[in-house]
């Protein structure tokens, strides 16, 4: 039986079924158009979850189950303008209880998202999921994206502001996502922490913020900063700092100019007005944190250097470019971007060798030699492509061993197998392109089957 | 926003299939509409760094007024593989692509600015360097002019570095490019006179490269005309919110349907219902879109 019931408040719909056993079951909209919360009551401390999907197949996804007489639960992951339903299911005694479907419709995406074009290239090469990311500019958007290149969550960012980044929380409770403005004159550089359900959580200001942050542990924040100082030589000079804020203000923790590995000399880009503050020395683009190695790692692209710092004290732990402690084969790093290490220790860095105009960017993964001090190239993609990234990049590892090629302001993104076979690509609208990106396999924690 | 009431009137129109006067809304009940764009062409010296100029730029592609003050951006889009007659064939259907952009680059000109030089255009901070990206044989340079918060392309103009060329100057005219186009508004099926509520959850308006996608509806017109005729219309076919003698519109954004009665005109009054004295319009707009014209136009049985 599907019921519906309209009620002119916020709550749409409540009603008793399922046998007695299923009670009061009502949902709302939340902030997010897509995201739907629905409570209920058990009689007993029975398990119980719900059922979702598209209308006419309302049992393809299921929230987590629990244990209890008062739930609440979001129905997340479902594509805009749709009709969805959705049923209250528990088991007591073994046996299966349902509630009536209820059926509604999500919300529309704001008319600033355009479609990205998906093209599935093997589905049995890759895992099914979602990608957490962004649209750093005109204008900035942060969104949670299916296979399908359905927008199943998202949020629209500030004025003017670039948006470079949004990551899930590993509790996948909140998202948070960086704000910063776009031609970097004025610092009003945020990381705003929202609910799933689209409430702000948090707003953290991040003076001189800018492109990247992290997350420690035990909430402590990390983010990349300018770091502006007067030279005899040069004037001023816009150096990076990696700055913590444990909830009481940030405090830095690494700075470039305290460094002496990384070397203040002119460079190619030595001359653009990057930063109205003065000479764009080191070009911090972005900052990765490894739980495992308690490590933080930066990588800067006019210093041309990637920079793996202790995430507690500090200290220069290993690095490539300039005065690196390993050498790379010469050549290889131009313009890095986006440092992350892998499970098995080797380092995924995007980069385009020798850059500049018709210069392919490319993927590579590094794997270090700590006696012979260098870093080789074990794994690599996207020389014979021909894509010339400008602005972000990243090649990370997924968690089926797949690799996330984001070729940024191409507007292309690949997942590849470690043989280099393409099995699933995305192309952004015409003037867009994507920020940093995330894969999960699925927005609920503990069970739950979307 | 709106929230309530979509929210009922999504339920309602789930539950119980449409409503009494609700119109799921449809291809076949869609206007024809085409356009050309043409665009002049600037050779200037490769590598150099040419100034573009816009001071003498008072009337946009779609002959509407426009400042030197309201050039509030200019963008100009390499296109490595496609050639200019592409270009422009692609940009009229709206079709261009991220993945057909070898680079884009911009700049953001103050109010009094009526020049800019290439060397001051810039992705994200990044300045353009003339000498290593304006070279011939690049693929095409598109240039186009914006106004903020004023939907699509104010003007256009392709720039070819050119190896023969001493050219440093780009100017931007009320000649640089020109919208034309073709209208037929009686070519879809009429909406009912009784018409009180759209859907159009599963609209699928078919263009040139896919189908219009949903969430850029974002505002709803209706048009009452009492002393015009199709034809007047057709001809002016891009004025034709200012040809009304009376025009209730909505913001539809985010949403994927709508009870007319909460269209309201310029004095906020509701829309109250169609009638047989005059001719109606109904229109989805896309204020996002680079196309001026709405995805979606129906006329009104026996208006």
């Amino acid at each position: 039986m599907t019921k519906v019931v309209f009620l002119g408040g916020l709550l749409v719909g409540c009603t008793s079924n399922g046998g007695g056993q299923i009670q009061n079951v009502s949902w709302e909209r939340t902030d997010i158009g897509t995201v739907i919360r629905v409570n209920w009551t058990t009689e007993a401390d029975v398990e119980s979850w719900i059922n979702f999907g598209p209308a006419g197949d309302c049992e393809k996804w299921s929230t987590p189950a629990e244990q209890s007489t008062e739930r609440e639960a979001l129905l997340l992951g479902l594509p805009s303008a749709t009709d969805s339903c959705f049923q209250v299911v528990g088991v007591l005694d073994g046996e299966t209880v349902k509630s009536d479907s209820w059926e509604f419709r999500t919300e529309n995406l704001p008319a600033a998202f355009s479609a990205m074009e998906v093209e599935s290239l093997d589905s049995s090469l890759f895992e099914e999921g979602f990608f957490v990311g962004s649209n750093p500019r005109n204008p900035a958007q942060v969104y949670v994206m299916d296979r399908e290149g359905n927008i199943v969550w998202w949020r629209e960012g500030e004025g003017a502001n670039l948006s470079t980044q949004m990551v899930f929380a590993d509790d996948k409770s909140s998202f948070s996502y960086n704000s910063f403005d776009r031609d970097f004159a004025v610092d009003n550089s945020k990381v705003i922490r929202v609910g799933v359900d689209g409430e702000v959580l948090e707003t953290i200001d991040t003076p001189n913020g800018h492109h990247a942050f992290a997350w420690l542990p035990n909430n402590v924040l990390a983010y990349l900063a300018i770091d502006v100082r007067e030279t005899d030589e040069f004037g001023p000079v816009v150096g990076d700092t990696v700055m913590v804020d444990d909830g009481t203000g940030p405090v830095p923790l690494y700075s470039t100019w305290d460094d002496p590995r990384v070397l203040l000399e002119e460079h190619r880009q030595w001359d653009n007005e990057f930063y109205p503050q003065g000479i764009d020395w080191t070009h911090a683009n972005y900052l990765s944190y490894n739980e495992e190695r308690n490590s933080l790692t930066i990588s800067f692209a006019n210093a041309e250097a990637v920079i793996e710092v202790d995430a507690t004290t500090g200290e220069h732990l290993r690095s490539i470019g300039q005065d690196g402690t390993h050498s790379v084969e010469e050549g290889l790093l131009g313009r890095p971007h986006a440092g992350y290490w892998t499970d098995s220790g080797t380092l995924m860095v995007f980069t385009t060798p020798l850059w500049g105009a018709g210069k392919s960017s490319i993927g590579v993964e590094l794997a270090f030699d700590d006696e012979a001090k260098t870093a080789e190239v074990v794994w690599e993609y996207g020389y014979e492509l021909g894509y010339n990234t400008i602005v972000m990049g990243e090649s990370t590892r997924m968690p089926n061993g797949n690799v996330l090629m984001n070729f940024g302001s191409t507007g292309i993104v690949e997942e590849v197998t470690p043989e280099g076979q393409p099995v699933w690509r995305v192309y952004t609208a015409t003037g867009t392109f994507p920020g940093h990106w995330s894969f999960v396999r699925s927005l609920y924690n503990d069970g739950g089957d979307r | 926003m709106t929230f309530r009431a979509m929210a009922a009137a999504s339920v309602l129109l789930v539950a119980c299939g449409p409503r009494e006067g609700t119109v799921l809304l449809s291809p076949d009940q869609n206007y024809d509409f085409s356009s050309t764009l043409e665009v002049e062409v600037q050779e200037i010296a490769a590598g150099l760094d040419a100034v573009v100029d816009w001071s003498e730029l008072s009337v946009d592609q779609l002959s509407k007024d426009i400042q030197s003050s309201e050039v509030d951006q200019l963008m100009i889009v390499r296109f490595e593989d496609l050639t200019q007659a592409e270009v422009l064939d692609l940009a009229a259907k709206d079709c261009l692509k991220q993945k057909d952009v070898t680079g884009v680059v911009e700049v953001f000109p103050s109010d009094t600015a009526t020049q800019a030089m290439l060397s001051d255009f810039q992705l994200i901070g990044y300045n353009v360097d003339p000498a290593e990206q304006f070279q011939e044989d690049m693929g095409t340079f598109l240039m186009s002019v914006y106004t903020e918060g004023m939907a699509g392309v104010r003007m256009s103009s392709f720039i070819a570095p050119s190896n023969t060329s001493e050219n440093s100057f780009v100017p931007v005219t009320n000649q640089s490019s020109q919208i034309d186009f073709q209208v037929d508004l009686d070519a879809g099926n009429r909406l009912p006179l009784d018409t009180t509520e759209l859907d159009w959850a599963e609209l699928e308006v078919p263009t040139d490269c896919g189908v219009f996608p949903i969430n850029k509806f974002d505002g709803l017109m209706i048009g009452r005309y009492d002393n015009k005729t199709l034809e007047d219309l057709e001809g002016d076919f891009l004025k034709v919110d200012q040809l009304a003698d009376e025009l209730w519109t909505a913001d539809i954004e985010g949403r994927s349907s709508l009870a007319l009665a909460e269209a309201t005109n310029a004095d906020g009054e509701a829309f109250s219902g169609f009638d047989t004295s005059s001719i109606w319009l109904v229109a989805l707009r896309c204020f996002t879109c680079n196309n001026p014209a709405p995805p979606y136009l129906a006329l009104v049985t026996d208006s």
